[in-house]
């Protein structure tokens, strides 16, 4: 049964070679810079080898190699932020102070000179993977973020008509939606029109609104 | 049958550059080893040649002529390096090949090759002990200065994790300087160093310029019994291309010094002298090419070939009575289990040595089960 449902699902490693990925390799054109992007090519990524590494990357940049000298003791990590690429270091010595480096510039996978063809796909597709969930984390915790905050903003927004026209919660709700509805617009910018009201009436009211905040 | 009368292995000792100065010291102790195999029949009876180029302490040399070693001189086994970019840079040629290469010198640990041994200290054999020994007798607020590569790096942050775990432990400045710096570019750190004026000075400078540094250091009117200099490769050899005195009360951790008091070493360190001159010092290089040449003939004998497939496992758990005392190639990690001692310089350019252990200490590459102190268990503490 289990072979069936098997059968039926994609394979990620596949979905993310087919997607013939755009890979910037920046290492020195030597052995390993030449190997590196053979093989790169060989498993069908659209490659772009320089050196010294540059600023700014190429548009729809989906990857990128990076090789740590150990001349440079610490190289800056030129595109770090939300929508950068996942790197994978390549680095020369497999000792602390260059995986140590290679975690603080934000990499997302290592790859140890003499670079080999094998393990690469692997490190690719797993750099690949990892970059793609913690996006989608990435995502998901803003959408929760501002669901706590649209949550609070109801909360208050019911507040406020629940001392103005002493209404219950549900009828405060009922007001809300109804002028969402109304205006078509969502009930958060009905609680943000509400919240800025209220707090324009609080200042025109002054104690009295000390008051209604004491009764509660 | 002419080639197969003769086992020839390559050695790569540089005569020029900035580490030529000890790459000429491994070479002594290579050949001396030769030397001594040959006089005894050589290996069952078949002579053992090295084949020497000089690799002008070039990274890319050593790759070239490793290459050359093995794809034109047909060679099977290679010895030499003494930087870890010289190690690193040789690695794939012996990978892709499948020959031995036997690296005899310390370095900062953190690699493993089935084609390599690594037959120098490891750092939980000088380092530790290093450690322990100043931060005990000086403190633990420490100035780093080194060479700019790999070796100082790694073995600087080693050093730093190890002095952390010390309740007054401090790193009051970290410089590093090319391989071919000046005499001035230390005169400035010394300045540096005087101002922050730390407990100690911990040294990864490396080859030529190491010198310059205890140069600048006496020249700056420091004083060795107040704020020392302590390295893991500052060696007879370096202060024998120094001033005569000038590297006196500072501290070395090493598994070997010419000093050391064992049978096995007077005998080498006579033949030696006899061979090169009594001027001419022996140092930690120099005892571990001589006994990794030795381990390799004795291997090469018991195995009938120097084939790596055939010799390793002759060459893996095997002992042998070298100058520092009985050693032994670990079989899991293919370093070495050494003697891990403290000296301190002395006016004659000799070490005085004040801690050594009873035991060899198992080689852990990878540094990890090392805390500041507990190899005080491991060490026996000696007055001379």
């Amino acid at each position: 049964m289990n072979t069936r449902a098997d059968r039926g699902q994609r394979s990620l490693t596949s979905s993310f070679l087919e997607r013939t990925a755009r890979v910037v390799v920046f290492h020195p054109d030597d052995d390993d810079g030449q190997t590196l992007t053979n093989h790169l090519r060989r498993m069908g990524f659209q490659v772009e080898r320089c050196w010294p590494p540059t600023d700014t990357l190429p548009e729809r940049t989906d990857l990128v190699f990076r090789a740590l000298l150990p001349e440079e003791r610490a190289p800056k990590s030129e595109w770090s932020g939300p929508d950068a690429p996942p790197v994978i270091c390549v680095v020369s010595y497999e000792n602390p102070t260059f995986i140590d480096q290679a975690i603080k510039m934000g990499a997302d996978g290592i790859v140890t000179t003499p670079i080999r063809a094998s393990g690469l796909l692997s490190t690719v597709v797993m750099a690949l993977y990892h970059a793609k969930r913690s996006r989608q984390h990435t995502q998901r915790i803003e959408r929760l973020e501002q669901k706590l905050l649209d949550s609070r903003h109801l909360r208050e927004a019911k507040g406020i008509l629940m001392t103005m026209h002493h209404v219950s919660e549900s009828e405060a709700y009922d007001i809300l939606r109804a002028q969402a509805m109304e205006k078509r617009v969502t009930i958060d910018d009905i609680c943000h029109s509400v919240i800025q009201a209220g707090e324009v009436l609080q200042i025109a009211r002054g104690v009295a609104s000390e008051d209604g905040r004491e009764k509660e | 049958m002419a080639l197969s009368d003769v086992i020839r292995v390559g050695l790569l000792c540089s005569t020029s550059g900035s580490t030529a100065l000890l790459e000429q010291s491994q070479w002594r102790g290579a050949s001396l080893a030769i030397e001594e195999i040959n006089a005894r029949g050589g290996i069952d009876g078949r002579e053992l040649i090295a084949l020497h180029y000089d690799p002008a302490s070039d990274p890319a040399a050593f790759r070239e002529l490793a290459e050359r070693l093995i794809l034109q001189d047909g060679v099977n086994v290679i010895f030499g390096g003494y930087t870890s970019t010289s190690r690193k840079a040789m690695l794939p040629v012996v990978e892709k090949h499948n020959r031995l290469l036997i690296y005899s010198q310390q370095y900062e640990g953190f690699e493993y090759s089935d084609n390599i041994i690594y037959s120098g200290a490891s750092p939980n054999q000088n380092g530790v002990q290093l450690a322990d020994f100043m931060t005990e007798a000086y403190g633990a607020r420490v100035y780093f200065i080194g060479s700019r590569y790999v070796y100082p790096y790694e073995c600087n942050r080693t050093m730093q994790e190890l002095l952390l775990q010390h309740p007054e432990g401090a790193i009051l400045g970290e410089r590093y300087l090319p391989l071919d710096a000046t005499r001035d570019q230390f005169a400035q750190v010394v300045a540096d160093i005087r101002r922050k004026s730390p407990d100690w000075i911990f040294s990864t400078v490396i080859g030529a310029t190491v010198p310059y540094l205890y140069d600048a250091y006496a020249h700056a009117d420091l004083d060795p019994s107040r704020m020392p200099i302590g390295s893991l490769n500052t060696s007879e050899t370096e202060i024998h291309a120094m001033e005569r005195g000038i590297a006196a009360g500072h501290y070395t951790a090493a598994p070997y010094f010419q000093s050391v008091d064992t049978a096995e070493n007077h005998r080498a360190v006579r033949h030696h002298q006899s061979r090169f001159g009594a001027n001419t010092p022996t140092d930690m290089n120099w005892e571990a090419a001589y006994y990794q040449m030795h381990m390799f003939a004795e291997a090469c004998a018991r195995a009938g070939s120097d084939e790596i497939g055939a010799i390793m496992s002759h060459l893996l758990g095997s002992e042998f009575a070298a100058p520092q005392g009985r050693v032994r190639i670990d079989p899991v990690n293919h370093h070495m289990a050494l003697y891990p001692r403290i000296g301190r310089a002395n006016a004659d350019g000799q070490f005085t040595i004040l801690r050594e252990s009873k035991f060899a200490v198992g080689p852990d590459p990878y540094m990890t089960r090392q805390t500041l102190g507990d190899w005080v268990t491991k060490l026996s503490t000696r007055d001379y």
